[in-house]
């Protein structure tokens, strides 16, 4: 099991960068049919608002920490509500500002979070170019560079 | 939770004329009303974690003034598509509209602090602004996107 995160006097985790979370490693953010937009000419993609927060505090799923556990990754972050999800590598997470931690709750102990501002619309853009799909929704696109 | 897609922001109506003359007088009718109310009844109904973690339902309130905004918006007859309308983790919600790489985004924080931006895809800046009562702004931005799609189709004619 990974090492536990710092708490505050109210048990709640405190923004950290995890140590066994290293820069190389992924994270998975689950993407639900409530985040895919019409693009305006016929298409559609995912809004902006799968990276936006504004608590400064974002879910994800720890890639590594699943597949240590001996987990199928696609089959644990998947179900008929969130159809989807996105990979982003930590290093580039961390490489704007932001704080990536672990979380574990009760449901779900691979869960981190991401801290910092996610309002910046240039720094959820940049996310949204970094992202890459993990389980692909048929016929959304995800960024601007994908080609369907 | 049984709302009914038009009566959900019913009895709301005397407050809303007083914030529409606060915002922007409106002067026609609202076109997309009924999908609005519609989507954002879903949307309040939504069950805690949704999206797979721990996001909460769109709050009443936020989704009470997004509606007023977007009256107020169309209101002054401005010619554009239905947006969509998508929910945060903290109650939040974002109204976007996508057009030709064109993109205009209302994130509705709370009632009156709305961070808004436009811009377009192949173009790595983008016009932010923090909006409280006063959505001119949008308009004109919602004016500029559909201008820049009628300006593309006449140079593909030629």
């Amino acid at each position: 099991m990974p090492k536990l995160p710092p708490l505050d006097e109210n048990n709640k985790v405190i923004p950290h960068d995890h140590e066994e979370i290293t820069n190389e490693q992924y994270i998975i953010r689950r993407v639900s049919h409530q985040h895919v937009v019409s693009d305006g000419n016929g298409g559609q993609k995912i809004s902006s608002m799968l990276f936006k927060s504004n608590s400064g505090e974002l879910s994800i799923d720890i890639k590594k920490f699943i597949e240590d556990a001996g987990l199928d990754v696609k089959k644990f972050v998947t179900n008929p509500r969130f159809i989807g999800s996105v990979l982003i590598c930590v290093d580039q997470i961390r490489a704007l500002g932001y704080k990536v931690g672990y979380d574990p709750i009760q449901e779900n102990p691979y869960h981190g979070e991401i801290w910092g501002n996610l309002k910046s619309q240039s720094n959820i853009k940049t996310l949204l170019k970094q992202a890459s799909w993990f389980v692909a929704i048929d016929g959304v696109s995800l960024n601007e560079n994908e080609t369907l | 939770m049984g709302y009914h897609s038009t009566d959900i922001f019913s009895g709301l109506s005397s407050q809303r004329v007083h914030q529409q003359k606060a915002i922007i007088r409106p002067t026609h009718e609202f076109p997309y009303r009924e999908n609005i109310s519609s989507r954002l009844q879903e949307l309040i109904c939504l069950e805690l974690g949704w999206d797979g973690y721990r996001a909460k339902p769109v709050s009443f309130d936020k989704a009470t003034f997004a509606m007023n905004m977007l009256e107020a918006i169309y209101s002054t007859n401005i010619q554009t598509n239905l947006p969509s309308i998508v929910p945060g983790v903290s109650g939040d919600l974002q109204i976007e509209w996508h057009y030709n790489g064109y993109a205009i985004e209302l994130y509705v924080i709370s009632p009156h602090n709305v961070c808004a931006s436009f811009y377009h895809e192949d173009n790595n800046t983008a016009e932010e602004l923090e909006l409280t009562s006063d959505f001119s702004q949008v308009i004109t931005w919602i004016k500029k996107m559909m201008q820049e799609n009628t300006n593309a189709k006449i140079a593909s004619v030629r």
